[in-house]
């Protein structure tokens, strides 16, 4: 999946202005992620700048309600061309659980995460900084981000007269935050 | 000092306009108040399908050609046949004449049937809260010789959440539809509105037994055939029924036992009674009044037990319903004092369920972990002989040598006349 998305990301970023000039650039973050409930977050996402577009692939850690890995694809666009600080960041992608056995059913014998979306929008400025290169800099944000997470969980009923069929049922989390980013642009 | 410069720098650069972007955004935390999560639980509902009594024992009675095993439950060997439960559809009749090519005879259809045992001629099976007792001598025409209803009147079904259902009695249960549903999350603990009967549905009454003149039946088996009475285990009870006129079972009584019973196991003049918190030993040398003897408290689990008249040995497994074990074990237990069991020693299993006692060589059915064979000659020290791991089994049979094998596979026998040399000689395919 992961290969997938990085080579969607490649060609998608290659696609664009074929005559410009093309430069690596990583957004790395740190965020606070307050909704329901509040949590932390940190992503990194690598990919082809050119002019005032970005696209690249991202992933990183969120432990909103429960810890996840997101694997994503991001996009930006620099609101004005002219300085090149304001961006618009969209990203996209798949929230896979890192958790094991939180949230059983009483009955429940065993829980499975299923992974199910990932999504941010929001806007970034960045700072630039002296002692770093053209287009690097520290970037603030502000985004709203959604995760979704599913647990598949096997029942055990009491089964006297087995084989009993395994049953299931399903824990659906539709988690809406938002997420206050801290990072560095190199 | 350096340090302190380059700080001030950079508090110069950074940190002030950070500071005076931060701090038109931090209000923004106010409006996380804004955002809901929705968490939501997607389950099955269950409601079920009844059809009148008089219809259903119609069809009982127009056998089927030998159909393929989808689901199979308890087994039960009577002389060349095999009889295989197919879980709440009825019977395969099995030609077990020779075991390297059994062939299918017939399907019985039984709904709720979930237990067998057989006499002579008559098969007895559970028909949800009735029990049937059949004519096979031509297992293609077979034909209805008694009706007893309400036998197992605590029949139940158990959801998912944990809450039983109780059917209508009046009329059987064929099948069910499902519907699957979302709700708003409240807690692991709660559904208490949630619908009629979630799926796992099963049953507390059943079959099975033990004996020359009868057949053998699995550890997992709720009735016992021995001489002229059947015991069949209710779930509060035993219920001793008088099978002098094999063709009409006689209900006699209720001996009342606890609650939670599972398996009935005959030895001798001896009944061997699993529940989920307790083996129970009752004796049966006046037959139509069953006597408690003896019994062993253990923890609470699901538990068939088999005994050789020295020692039971009773699988314990784990799991929710099960009990609060969280590790499933064997106990071997001396019975040598009927009157006072004595644990022996534990042994760590997976997921056991039905076990089968033959010689020194004790097979069990561990569920996921597989088929294992113990050399149970010093109970205080008993090893695996053999381990067949490419099954997941729940009940045993062993016979003369040959090994019948309830599987989630289908049925299998196995050749072990020699330990060291286990074959797997015929397979009854799952379809």
């Amino acid at each position: 999946m992961l290969r997938k998305l990085l080579l969607l990301a490649f060609l998608i970023s290659s696609l664009y202005c074929p005559a410009q000039k093309k430069t690596y650039r990583s957004y790395n973050y740190f965020a606070l992620l307050a909704g329901e409930k509040t949590g932390q977050q940190l992503t990194t996402i690598h990919g082809l700048e050119t002019g005032s577009w970005f696209a690249g692939a991202g992933t990183g850690l969120d432990n909103y309600e429960r810890l996840s890995l997101p694997v994503f694809l991001s996009g930006s666009k620099y609101l004005f061309p002219s300085s090149n600080n304001l961006l618009f960041n969209i990203n996209a992608g798949i929230s896979f659980s890192l958790e094991k056995n939180s949230d059983m059913l009483r009955t429940a014998v065993k829980a499975t995460y299923l992974p199910r979306p990932f999504g941010e929008a929001g806007f970034v400025y960045r700072f630039p900084e002296k002692s770093m290169k053209a287009g690097q800099g520290v970037l603030l944000g502000a985004y709203y981000s959604y995760k979704g997470m599913r647990v598949k969980q096997t029942l055990g009923g009491n089964c006297p007269n087995p084989p009993c069929a395994d049953t299931y049922e399903y824990m659906n989390y539709e988690l809406h935050r938002w997420a206050f980013k801290l990072g560095l642009a190199l | 000092m350096v340090f302190d410069i380059e700080l001030s720098a950079y508090e110069n650069h950074v940190m002030k306009p950070i500071t005076k972007l931060l701090l038109p955004l931090l209000p923004l935390f106010l409006l996380a108040g804004c955002l809901k999560d929705k968490v939501t639980r997607t389950y099955t509902i269950f409601t079920p399908v009844y059809k009148e009594k008089s219809q259903v024992l119609a069809e009982v009675i127009k056998p089927l050609s030998g159909r393929s095993v989808h689901n199979a439950g308890k087994i039960y060997a009577y002389g060349n046949y095999l009889f295989v439960n197919e879980i709440n559809e009825g019977v395969h009749i099995i030609d077990n004449s020779d075991p390297q090519s059994p062939v299918s005879k017939s399907f019985i259809s039984i709904p709720g049937n979930v237990d067998i045992a057989v006499k002579g001629d008559i098969l007895y099976a559970d028909i949800y809260s009735d029990m049937i007792a059949l004519d096979i001598s031509n297992p293609l025409q077979a034909k209805i010789t008694k009706v007893t209803s309400n036998l197992f009147p605590e029949r139940s079904y158990v959801g998912s959440n944990g809450w039983y259902f109780n059917g209508d009695t009046s009329r059987y249960i064929v099948g069910w539809t499902r519907k699957d549903t979302t709700v708003a999350y409240e807690s692991p603990e709660m559904c208490r509105g949630c619908g009629i009967v979630f799926d796992n549905f099963n049953t507390f009454a059943s079959a099975s037994s033990n004996g020359a003149t009868v057949g053998i039946a699995g550890s997992m088996a709720r009735f016992a055939v021995v001489n002229n009475y059947m015991y069949a285990v209710g779930m509060y009870s035993l219920k001793v029924i008088d099978l002098a006129t094999p063709a009409s079972p006689a209900y006699k009584k209720d001996v009342s036992i606890g609650s939670g019973i599972e398996t009935i196991f005959p030895f001798k003049d001896k009944l061997f009674i699993g529940s989920n918190n307790a083996m129970y030993i009752y004796d049966i040398s006046v037959a139509e009044t069953p006597k408690y003897t003896g019994s062993f408290q253990h923890v609470r689990s699901c538990d068939p037990v088999v005994t050789d008249g020295t020692h039971a040995y009773v699988t314990l497994r784990a799991g929710n319903f099960c009990g609060n074990i969280t590790e499933s074990r064997l106990e071997i237990l001396d019975v040598t004092n009927l009157t006072a069991p004595k644990l022996v020693k534990n042994y760590p299993l997976k997921n056991p369920y039905g076990l089968a006692k033959d010689g020194n060589l004790l097979w069990i059915c561990d569920g996921t972990a597989g088929l294992k064979l113990y050399d149970v000659s010093d109970p205080a020290n008993i090893s695996l002989k053999k381990l067949i791991s490419d099954v997941e089994p729940f009940d045993v049979i062993p016979m003369n040598g040959r090994l019948i094998v309830s599987a989630k596979e289908g049925i299998l026998q196995y050749d072990y006349s020699n330990p060291s040399d286990i074959r797997l000689i015929s397979r009854i395919q799952k379809n």
